[in-house]
């Protein structure tokens, strides 16, 4: 049978992944950053409607902006993961796409700065 | 039942043989079976059952002995080896964890599979936020975890039931 210290810990990893949400809400943001190896690439105006193909050194991803968010339309990765991700648009949000070591961060006027405030 | 100390020796490789095949089985059947979560790192687990019963039936050694088998395996056949860091990074993590649980006895092994299943998942996104400096992925270990806690809490029963019974062939 399972033990009290088994529901401890249960409940102890519930609280801890619950802690990420504390820092979820947070207002829409109007830029976008798009990553490649860590290494920014890319900044994207997200007030206006286009599209933006991202060729990584591991494959390409196609981004779309359409009505304030943003989102994967078209890549090659094998896994296609981050396109069923969907738009996002609020600061600190963002979208990933491992195998090509892609990430998407939506950021507002004071970047980090506002996130930590 | 009484053993010659290097019977018993061939028997541990011959089932941690066994364990580490039949951990690349369930990975290949769980790479079948689409989760209705579209991040990337969220699984089942199903090949962590094999890892978990090597460390209690034998020790941590050759538990981390099938998680290499299965890790390495199951990236070059399946997920593609860039799924390979993430695969170790993971389970590196969630062999230490459970590893340092297990001598707790105030745990079953419910307890020690849902803290090893969280750290797999803590695990991926760390390095999946460190590759690609993007912080912002730590949101990820919400839903990593909470998959962590249900599959790892069901493999953990599991391996509650079947340890015992599988004891005697060890």
């Amino acid at each position: 049978m399972p033990k009290k210290g088994d529901f401890v810990v249960a409940v102890a990893v519930f609280l801890l992944a619950l802690l990420p949400l504390l820092f979820l809400w947070t207002p829409k943001g109007n830029t976008a950053v798009v990553r490649v190896d860590g290494e920014a690439a890319l900044r994207i105006d997200l007030d206006r409607d286009g599209l933006y193909p991202v060729q990584t050194p591991y494959g390409e991803n196609l981004l779309q902006v359409e009505e304030g968010r943003i989102f994967v339309s078209q890549a090659d990765c094998p896994d296609g993961l981050c396109l069923n991700q969907g738009a996002i648009d609020r600061t600190g949000q963002s979208l990933a796409c491992l195998p090509h070591r892609l990430s998407v961060t939506i950021e507002g006027e004071g970047g980090y700065d506002a996130i930590a405030k | 039942m009484t053993q010659s100390p290097n019977s018993r020796a061939v028997r541990r490789l011959c089932v941690s043989g066994v364990l580490g095949a039949l951990a690349l089985a369930l990975s290949y059947l769980e790479s079948l079976i689409p989760l209705p979560v579209p991040l990337p790192g969220v699984k089942l687990g199903l090949g962590n059952l094999c890892v978990l019963l090597a460390l209690y039936l034998y020790s941590w050694r050759w538990a981390g002995l099938v998680l290499a088998v299965k890790a390495l395996l199951s990236s070059l056949l399946f997920a593609g080896l860039g799924a390979l860091p993430y695969a170790l990074c993971g389970g590196c993590l969630a062999l230490l964890v459970m590893a340092c649980l297990k001598p707790c006895r105030a745990l079953s092994p419910v307890g020690v599979s849902i803290a090893g299943a969280a750290a797999h998942g803590l695990g991926q996104v760390l390095l999946g936020a460190w590759l690609t400096a993007t912080p912002q992925l730590l949101m990820y270990a919400t839903p990593l975890m909470l998959v962590g806690l249900c599959t790892g809490g069901a493999l953990g029963w599991f391996v509650l039931w079947c340890e015992p019974r599988l004891r005697r062939f060890a």
